[in-house]
C-alpha cells in the first residue's frame, strides 16, 4: 500500500468487511492479509526522525565497514605523520594545528591531531570502526546470553529460574565499572597482546548487560508459555527444544530487535569512557582515546575536542532515536 | 635518578606517570660559587639554564610549588625520582654536594664535611671529616657514626627500598651476609669505619666517582634513634635549612625553616624563602592554569603540559618566565636480540635506518623537547659528539628506506618481518609515538604491532624482566634515561652494563652484553676521559641494540616574582633549585 494510503483503522476495517462502500469498485484490492513485520515496517516508515536515525546508523556502518577505502580514495592513514616541513599543518614550535578549527584544510577536511598532524578525519573513520565492532560484539554477546538464559528462567521456572534470576540480580548490582578497571589493567599484564583488549572489553561491556535482555525474555516466556498455541503444540507432543526455539523464541522478535538498537550505544558509551580513562584497545584509533587527548588541548584547539565529541554524539543518538521508533512500531499499544 | 613523566591520564583513574630512570651530571672540579648555580641573568627565556634570574637577598615569603605526584619517597635512602633528589636538597645534607647545578658542567663542594675528603691511589679507600658543631633539626649533634648507619641501612634492602642504595652496596666492603642495622648488626671497621670525627669508607674496588655517589641524598645522616625503617619518609629528621612541619602522603607537605641549621656551615645554600609549600595536584591543567594566573610559583615533578607549553611560545609575556633546559638525558628505543628476527644485527640495523626520529621529536614537543639523538651518549656525559651517527636515518631523520631494505635483505628478511613495539598506557603521547613507528618501519616492510603495560609496571616487570620480553616478544622497547651523575659510570651502568642483567628488575631492557662496553664500565678506578666516552658510544652503537631518540630537554614556568631561581639540572632534570629561591614581594 502506498503512503497516504488508508491509516491501519482503516485497513484493518476494509480487511474485516465492513467497508460501507458496497459498490467500491477498488475495495477488493485493499483486502490483503499483512504480517506483523509489515505493519510495523508501515508504521516505521511513517516515523521521519526514526528514519533518519536509520540513514545515519547505515551511514556510520558503511564508513567503518569501507574505511580502508576511505582512506585510500582519501590519500591518509591513521598512522601517517603530518608534522614536518614548511608545508606541514603543524606549526614545529607549539605543536599545534596551523590555522582555525584545527588546522582544517582541502588535505585535512577535519584538521589534523596536535604534536603529530595524525588526520583526523581518517582517525574518526577508523575510530566508527572500533566503536561500531566493540558495540556490536558486545551486544551479541549480551543478547546470546541474555536471551538463552531468560528462556531458560522462564520455561522451566523452578530451581532454574531461581540460579538465574539470583545470578542476574547479583549481577545487576555489581560495581561494573570498577570491575572493569581492574580487569583490563591485571589482564593487560598479563598478556599485551592487543586482541585482549577487545575480548575484554567485549566482555566487560556484554556480560554485564545481559541481565537487563534477560529479565525482559523471562517476563515475557513466563506469559507466552501459558498461551494456547503452546498448549496445543505441547499437545501435539513437541518437546521442550522445540517449543522454546520454534513456538515462543519468533514471538521475542521484538522486544529483541528494541533492545539491540537501544544497546548498542550504550556500548558504544561504553567503549568511548573505557577508552577515555586508557583502558580501550590500544594502537588502533577510538573516539574514546582522541577525546581524552583532546581535553588536554581544551583551551588552545576545542576544534579537536569537539569533533570526536560530535561524533560519539550523533551516533549514539541515531541509535537511540532509531530503537525508539522501532519501539513504537513493534508494540502498537504504545503511546508517544 | 627516577623521572616522574606527567600523567596524562584524566578523571577518576589514578593514573601513575611512566618512571623513567634518570640522572643527573657534572664535572667535580672548579670553584665554588655559594648560590647553587653561577652566573647571572635578568629574567628572561632560559634565563635560568646556566644563570640565577632575579638575584636576591631579600628573605621571606613562602613558595607555593605544585606537583602532580607525591615523592616516590622522602626518606632520603629511598628517593629516586630526579624533581625529589632536588627537593632532598632543602633538608638533606650529606658529606660532599652540588654547589653549582646549572648549566652542563657542575661543581661539587664539601657539605657537611670540611673538605672533599681524601683517597688512596687507586681509590679504594675515601676519608672525610664532618664539621664541628652541626646540628638535626630537633637540636641533636649530627655525627659521623650517623653517616654510617645511613650506610647501614641500605643494605637493608626490604625496608630500604627504591633509593639508588645499588651504588653504594655494590662497592662498599661490606660482609656479604650483611643485612642492615634491623637486626642489631653494625658494619666492621674493615667497611666504614669512624673515629670521632672521621669517616674512612673502604671499597671492594676501585671507585673514582665516590663524591659524586656521595652527593646523592641517599647517605644523608640518619639518627639510629629517630630511625623508623619503612615509615621513615613520614618524618624524617632534617639536617639542611629547611624542616617538614606537615606532611600528608598524596595531598601536601609544607617545609618551615631549621632554626639549628648554621648558615656559616654551610657553603652551598643560601636560602631565602621562610617556608616552602608543595601541593599535590592531580589535576596538570589545573596545575598549569595557576602557573599561568601566577598563584603558583612552579611546578616541580615535570615538564609543564602540551597546552601551556603552545600558549607559552606564542605569548613573549609568558615565554620569558618559563626555561627549556637540557640535561644528560636520552631518549631511546631498546632493541631485543632475544626476539627473532632481531637477533641478526642487520634486522636491528634496518629498524635504525627506517626510524623516523624527526617526527618522534616533533610528538614529543619539537625543539622544546630536546634535539634528534645520533648516538647514545647525552650533552654532558664525556664522549657526547653531536655529529657522530652511525646509522643515519635520512638526511632529515625522517627514514631511508634504501638503507633499511639493504639490511632487511642481508638479514634474510627482503619482504620486511613482524615486531611488537612496547610502551607505557595511557599516554596519548605514547600512543602518538607508536602510530610514528608503525607507519615509519611500515615503509620498509616491517610490520609493528602494539604491546602495552600500565606506567606502574612498565619498566619494573615488563620491559624489565628479559624473559617477559622474550616471552612477549617485545621487539623495540620505549625507554628512557638520565644519569645519576655526570661520568660514564653514572650513565651508562645500569643501562648497557652486562652485569646488571637481571630478571626481573633490570634496567638493561635490551640484555646488551658487549666485552669492550663492559670493560670500560668495571673499570671504576680510572676517572672518566673523554676517550674512553668515544669508544663506548662506539662500541654501544655498534651492537645496534640501543636506538637513541632524542636528548632530551624540558620546559619549565617560574613565577616573575620567584628571586635568585636557577634550574637543577645535576639533579632535577633543570627543575629550579628550591632551596635557593626567594621572592620578590615576600609573601
Amino acid at each position: 500500500m502506498s503512503i497516504g494510503g488508508p491509516t491501519e483503522f482503516e485497513a484493518v476495517t476494509a480487511a474485516d468487511g465492513m467497508n460501507t462502500d458496497p459498490s467500491g469498485d477498488d475495495a477488493p484490492a485493499d483486502i490483503q492479509g499483512r504480517s506483523l513485520a509489515s505493519i510495523a515496517w508501515r508504521r516505521l516508515r511513517r516515523d521521519k526522525v526514526a528514519l533518519a536515525g536509520g540513514v545515519v546508523i547505515v551511514l556510520f556502518v558503511l564508513v567503518a565497514v569501507f574505511a580502508d577505502l576511505i582512506a585510500a580514495v582519501y590519500g591518509q592513514n591513521p598512522d601517517r605523520q603530518n608534522n614536518l616541513g614548511p608545508t606541514s599543518p603543524i606549526n614545529d614550535v607549539t605543536g599545534l594545528p596551523n590555522g582555525a578549527f584545527g588546522g582544517i584544510s582541502p588535505e585535512h577536511i577535519l584538521g589534523v591531531i596536535p604534536l603529530s598532524g595524525q588526520d583526523l578525519f581518517i582517525n574518526l573513520v577508523y575510530g566508527a570502526r572500533t566503536s561500531l565492532s566493540v558495540a556490536i560484539t558486545a551486544t551479541a554477546l549480551s543478547l546470546v546470553l541474555g536471551v538463552s538464559l531468560g528462556l531458560i528462567a522462564g520455561y522451566f521456572r523452578g530451581w532454574a529460574d531461581t540460579v538465574i534470576s539470583r545470578t542476574m540480580d547479583v549481577l545487576l548490582s555489581f560495581p561494573t565499572l570498577l570491575f572493569s578497571i581492574a580487569l583490563i589493567a591485571v589482564v593487560s599484564y598479563i598478556n599485551s597482546d592487543p586482541a585482549i583488549r577487545f575480548y575484554i572489553l567485549v566482555f566487560v561491556l556484554g556480560f554485564f548487560a545481559f541481565p537487563y535482555i534477560g529479565r525482559i525474555v523471562r517476563g515475557q516466556v513466563l506469559s507466552l508459555r501459558e498461551k494456547e498455541f503452546v498448549e496445543a503444540a505441547r499437545s501435539l507432543g513437541a518437546g521442550n527444544i522445540r517449543i522454546m526455539f520454534r513456538e515462543i523464541a519468533p514471538n521475542l522478535f521484538g522486544p529483541i530487535l528494541v533492545y539491540t538498537t537501544l544497546s548498542i550505544p550504550n556500548n558504544m558509551l561504553g567503549e568511548a569512557g573505557l577508552s577515555f580513562l586508557g583502558l580501550g584497545l590500544v594502537g588502533t584509533p577510538s573516539w574514546g582515546q582522541l577525546l581524552s587527548d583532546a581535553n588536554q588541548y581544551l583551551q588552545v584547539d576545542p576544534f579537536y575536542l569537539f569533533l570526536p565529541g560530535l561524533a560519539i554524539f550523533i551516533a549514539v543518538l541515531a541509535f537511540n532515536l532509531f530503537g525508539d521508533g522501532l519501539r513504537d512500531a513493534l508494540d502498537p499499544k504504545s503511546t508517544r | 635518578m627516577r623521572f616522574k613523566r606527567k600523567a596524562l591520564g584524566l578523571a577518576s583513574v589514578a593514573v601513575t606517570g611512566a618512571l623513567l630512570l634518570a640522572g643527573c651530571s657534572g664535572t667535580g672540579s672548579g670553584t665554588t660559587t655559594p648560590s647553587g648555580g653561577s652566573g647571572s641573568a635578568s629574567a628572561g627565556f632560559d634565563a635560568a639554564v646556566n644563570g640565577v634570574v632575579n638575584p636576591s637577598t631579600k628573605t621571606g615569603g613562602t613558595l607555593k610549588l605544585l606537583s602532580a605526584n607525591d615523592c616516590d619517597s622522602w626518606d632520603p635512602a629511598r628517593t629516586y625520582y630526579g624533581w625529589c633528589l632536588n627537593m632532598q636538597r632543602v633538608m638533606s645534607r650529606t658529606l660532599v654536594n652540588y654547589s653549582k647545578v646549572n648549566g652542563t658542567e657542575f661543581t661539587l663542594a664539601p657539605d657537611l664535611a670540611t673538605d672533599m675528603g681524601t683517597h688512596n691511589a687507586d681509590y679504594t679507600q675515601w676519608k672525610y671529616t664532618l664539621q664541628d658543631g652541626l646540628k638535626y633539626s630537633d637540636g641533636e649533634t649530627i655525627k659521623a657514626e650517623d653517616i654510617k648507619y645511613a650506610i647501614e641501612r641500605m643494605y637493608a634492602q626490604d625496608v630500604i627500598t627504591g633509593g639508588p642504595t645499588f651504588y653504594f652496596t655494590e662497592i662498599i666492603d661490606a660482609p656479604s651476609s650483611y643485612k642492615g642495622p634491623y637486626d642489631g648488626k653494625s658494619l666492621p671497621d674493615s667497611a666504614v669505619a669512624v673515629s670521632g670525627n672521621t669517616i674512612t669508607f673502604n671499597l671492594k674496588k676501585p671507585f673514582a666517582d665516590f663524591n659524586y655517589l656521595l652527593a646523592l641524598p641517599t647517605s644523608a645522616p640518619v639518627p639510629e634513634d629517630k630511625d623508623t625503617g619503612a615509615t621513615y619518609t613520614r618524618n624524617p629528621v632534617s639536617s639542611g635549612p629547611f624542616q617538614i612541619e606537615n606532611y600528608t602522603p598524596q595531598k601536601s607537605i609544607t617545609f618551615t625553616r631549621n632554626k639549628n641549621w648554621d648558615q656559616a656551615s654551610d657553603k652551598i645554600r643560601k636560602p631565602l624563602a621562610d617556608g616552602i609549600d608543595l601541593t599535590i595536584n592531580s589535576n596538570t591543567e589545573d596545575i598549569d592554569n595557576q602557573l599561568e594566573a601566577g598563584s603558583a610559583d612552579a611546578r616541580m615533578e615535570t615538564a609543564v603540559g602540551p597546552a601551556f607549553r603552545a600558549k607559552i611560545y606564542s605569548d613573549n609575556d609568558l615565554k620569558k618566565n618559563a626555561d627549556d633546559p637540557g640535561g644528560p638525558t636520552t631518549r631511546y628505543y631498546s632493541i631485543a636480540s632475544s626476539v627473532p628476527p632481531l637477533d641478526n644485527v642487520h634486522c636491528r640495523r634496518a629498524v635504525f635506518y627506517a626510524i623516523n626520529k624527526a617526527s618522534a621529536l616533533q610528538i614529543a614537543g619539537g625543539s622544546a623537547a630536546g634535539q634528534v639523538a645520533g648516538s647514545a651518549t647525552p650533552p654532558g656525559i664525556p664522549g657526547y659528539d653531536p655529529s657522530y651517527n652511525p646509522y643515519p636515518s635520512g638526511s632529515d631523520n625522517t627514514g631511508d628506506v634504501a638503507k633499511a631494505k639493504e639490511e632487511l635483505a642481508a638479514c634474510g628478511q627482503p619482504d620486511g618481518f613482524s615486531t611488537k613495539f612496547a610502551y607505557s598506557t595511557p599516554d596519548a603521547t605514547n600512543g602518538k609515538a607508536f602510530a610514528n613507528v608503525r607507519d615509519s618501519l611500515a615503509k620498509a616492510g616491517i610490520k609493528v604491532t602494539a604491546a602495552t603495560t600500565s606506567a606502574e609496571n612498565y619498566y619494573s616487570t615488563f620491559i624489565g624482566s628479559p624473559s617477559n620480553v622474550k616471552k612477549q616478544g617485545l621487539g623495540i622497547m620505549m625507554a628512557g634515561w638520565g644519569a645519576d651523575f655526570p661520568t660514564l659510570y653514572g650513565f651508562y651502568q645500569n643501562i648497557v652494563n652486562g652485569a646488571t642483567i637481571r630478571d626481573p628488575g633490570t634496567s638493561n631492557y635490551a640484555s646488551i652484553n658487549d666485552s669492550t662496553v663492559n670493560k670500560i664500565l668495571d673499570d671504576t678506578g680510572t676517572p672518566t676521559t673523554t676517550e674512553l666516552g668515544t669508544q663506548l658510544n662506539k662500541a654501544l652503537m655498534a651492537t645496534a641494540q640501543f636506538l637513541p631518540m632524542r636528548w632530551d630537554k624540558t620546559l619549565w614556568y617560574r613565577n616573575s616574582r620567584l628571586t635568585n631561581v636557577t634550574a637543577n639540572n645535576a639533579l632535577g632534570f633543570g627543575a629550579y633549585d628550591v632551596v635557593n629561591v626567594g621572592t620578590s614581594d615576600g609573601k
